[in-house]
């Protein structure tokens, strides 16, 4: 999933954490691949990140450092969003279970409008339950529309396969 | 993965982040 629509879903049930720490736990594999690539370390992306292993150590760290900072409860959500990242990989990429580990996911990304669909439809339920909480729905809306838009982009404008 | 490709990925998340969380902030309007 592109952009932790599953954060913007929960946030209802952790307003403590803001959102943009929800939406960076949701992202933080890539995030952390992205860092990764630019020191010169892109060997270890995805191996790092993007393995069970890996993915489950990443979520004990936001786990902990959510836990610590706004409650139990927050690090619950902020570490289950960071695990979440896998799962939701799974079904628009293939992965490898462990480092040189059998691959596994349905690897949807080869086939970009179903993966649109089914990340629109993410979208549009995640939104769903985050604007009930919001008394201005102008700026909702505009979320939904950004979100929508720049998952377009990601399937559609990059010219990925 | 080059370096600029990296580059592009981390802008490419933290941009959306930072704009959707202002838009979060102005539906939630002052507290």
């Amino acid at each position: 999933m592109y952009l932790g629509h599953l954060a913007l879903g929960s946030r209802r049930w952790c307003p403590r954490a803001p959102l943009a720490v929800l939406l960076a736990a949701t992202v933080l594999p890539d995030l952390v691949d992205a860092v990764l690539g630019l020191l010169g370390l892109e060997a270890w992306a995805g191996t790092a990140t993007h393995t069970l292993p890996a993915a489950v150590a990443w979520s004990l760290a936001t786990f902990a450092a959510a836990s610590l900072r706004w409650g139990a409860r927050a690090g619950r959500f902020v570490g289950g969003l960071t695990l979440s990242h896998l799962l939701a990989d799974a079904l628009t990429s293939r992965l490898e279970l462990w480092p040189e580990g059998p691959t596994w996911g349905l690897g949807l990304y080869q086939w970009r409008p179903a993966d649109f669909v089914l990340e629109a439809t993410v979208i549009a339920v995640a939104w769903g339950f985050y604007q009930r909480d919001l008394p201005r729905k102008p700026p909702a809306l505009a979320v939904l529309v950004t979100l929508l838009a720049l998952q377009a982009f990601f399937d559609f404008g990059l010219g990925l396969s | 993965v080059s370096a600029g490709f990296s580059a592009l990925m981390l802008v490419g998340f933290v941009v959306p982040i930072a704009l959707l969380s202002w838009l979060d902030g102005l539906g939630r309007g002052p507290r």
